[in-house]
């Protein structure tokens, strides 16, 4: 099993390249326009976000490519790619998504070779698939044999854990904050997997209201931290 | 099947002029007569001849453009969503905008009163070149109770498909259990409305307008606007009044008609 788990720690690694460093994916707007300034409004905003739209996204995201992977069906794979990019109404976040996708399957490729993620990554070199990190992260825990629970909760842990970083850095927060805040968004992780488990796939995508509008109105933000 | 309303119609282009060549509706829906607000392309409403939409409603509606066609279609008035024992209320819409044609289609706000369940499925199908003006809005009705949301669940979910590819999935669940107040969900606000805009010439100076013209609306709504993978656009606004939405909607149709489209403005006088 530890043989098994370092790869999905390296991943996970908030040092881990995959550009997420660069985005906030709507956080940035909150925080600017004051609805996120402490820890605790963080916090509300995170257990929001994780249970209300990252489950959705790219928990169950996460959740149909391991299980097209295991059924080696790709080209139902290629279509959810497309859904995932076309469930997302901000131009920024949906370009933010493609981009640490395309990153991470160009990393992982390197660090965890399969022919799965091979023909994925020849797929967005042909402009054929965008790119989406939970594809990547399913197509590469799937590869090294880590279950389909520990494949979603993994991505989540990953988006959320940048994210965190990103606010400490964006708000500011001091640092042992942002770790007790990763701290208690363990459970809400957890409970996230469990939704995920019982939601049927024509809920992927689904988004709320206030966090488009929030992801769209971070392109007309003047002074930018982030890219989304 | 059995339909509680259902309404299919097909457009093209005679002459220079839109008419319409096939139109099929039975139960409780109904195509008005023509409107000429423009010279060459009609205007019909789309009319509901009950009070509203109860328990196990089912609708249909297939509109069809042709080459070059040029259409608008929008409800007589709101679509009411009343309470809803066992089965939801679900209509479903499919549009096909073949080369060229252009179809308007302005909704006027469903509104879920109590114990009300509403799903409503939107399929459209755009070859290259065609072009979109959508508008949708949702809010909830009065209640006896004076709470802001007493429906049980109104559940949208649109898919646009361009050139084949699959460009806007917008799916929504509006359910008052998931304390439709909060950050990210409804933030203090009743209403929900979106504007879908696509078509090829759609310019950043369009865009930049829009954005510029919107901002007067600050204090009284919550407006989000992006570009879409091909020329296009959303634009989501939260508030608490419909006629504020539907301002937000006229000033967005007037810019994007006299920057996009180089036509004058619309006014659908239906009240």
């Amino acid at each position: 099993m530890i043989k098994e788990i370092l790869p999905l720690i390296q991943l996970c690694d908030s040092n881990f390249p995959s550009g997420a460093f660069s985005h906030s994916f709507g956080l940035e707007t909150y925080i600017q326009e004051d609805y996120v300034t402490t820890a605790e409004e963080l916090k509300q905003f995170l257990h929001v976000y994780i249970l209300k739209s990252l489950t959705y996204t790219d928990g169950l995201g996460c959740r149909i490519a391991y299980d097209l992977a295991a059924e080696q069906k790709l080209e139902e794979l290629w279509a959810l790619d497309e859904v995932l990019y076309a469930s997302c109404s901000s131009a920024e976040s949906r370009e933010a998504s493609r981009r640490i996708g395309q990153q991470m399957a160009r990393m992982c490729l390197t660090l965890y070779p399969s022919d799965t993620l091979a023909d994925y990554q020849k797929k967005i070199k042909k402009k054929q698939c965008y790119g989406h990190p939970a594809l990547v992260f399913a197509l590469v825990c799937y590869e090294l044999t880590i279950s389909r629970e520990l494949a979603v909760m993994s991505c989540l842990y990953a988006g959320v854990s940048s994210l965190i970083q990103n606010a400490v850095r964006g708000i500011p927060l001091g640092q042992t904050d942002g770790q007790l805040l990763l701290l208690w968004a363990h459970e809400v992780i957890q409970s996230a997997v469990e939704v995920v488990e019982g939601l049927s796939e024509s809920a992927l995508g689904r988004t709320q209201p206030g966090l488009e509008i929030a992801q769209m109105r971070h392109e007309q933000l003047h002074v930018r931290l982030f890219m989304s | 099947m059995n339909w509680t309303g259902q309404l299919h119609l097909t457009a093209s282009l005679k002459n220079g002029k839109t008419i319409l060549c096939d139109s099929y509706y039975e139960g409780a829906f109904k195509l008005s007569r023509p409107v000429f607000l423009e010279e060459d392309s009609p205007t019909y409403f789309l009319i509901h001849v009950g009070g509203g939409y109860v328990g196990g409603d089912r609708y249909n509606q297939c509109f069809h453009l042709e080459e070059g066609a040029v259409l608008t279609l929008t409800t007589q008035s709101a679509t009411k969503v009343y309470k809803t024992t066992a089965l939801p209320a679900k209509q479903q819409t499919t549009i096909f905008l073949e080369k060229g044609s252009f179809l308007t289609y302005l909704q006027d706000p469903v509104i879920a009163y109590e114990q009300a369940k509403y799903i409503q499925e939107t399929t459209i199908e755009m070859e290259a070149g065609s072009s979109l003006l959508l508008t949708d809005m949702y809010t909830s009705g009065w209640s006896a109770t004076q709470q802001s949301f007493t429906y049980d669940w109104i559940h949208s979910d649109m898919t646009v498909i361009y050139d084949r590819r699959k460009i806007v999935i917008d799916r929504l669940l509006l359910q008052p259990k998931d304390q439709l107040d909060s950050i990210l969900l409804l933030e203090g606000y009743t209403h929900f409305g979106s504007l879908l805009f696509i078509h090829e010439k759609l310019n950043d100076a369009a865009f930049h307008e829009l954005v510029e013209a919107l901002h007067i609306f600050e204090n009284e709504a919550r407006i989000g606007l992006s570009r879409l993978p091909v020329a296009g656009l959303l634009l989501r606004v939260l508030a608490n009044q419909t006629q504020i939405i539907e301002r937000i909607f006229a000033i967005c149709e007037t810019i994007l008609r006299s920057e996009v489209l180089q036509k004058e403005a619309v006014f659908y006088r239906k009240y």
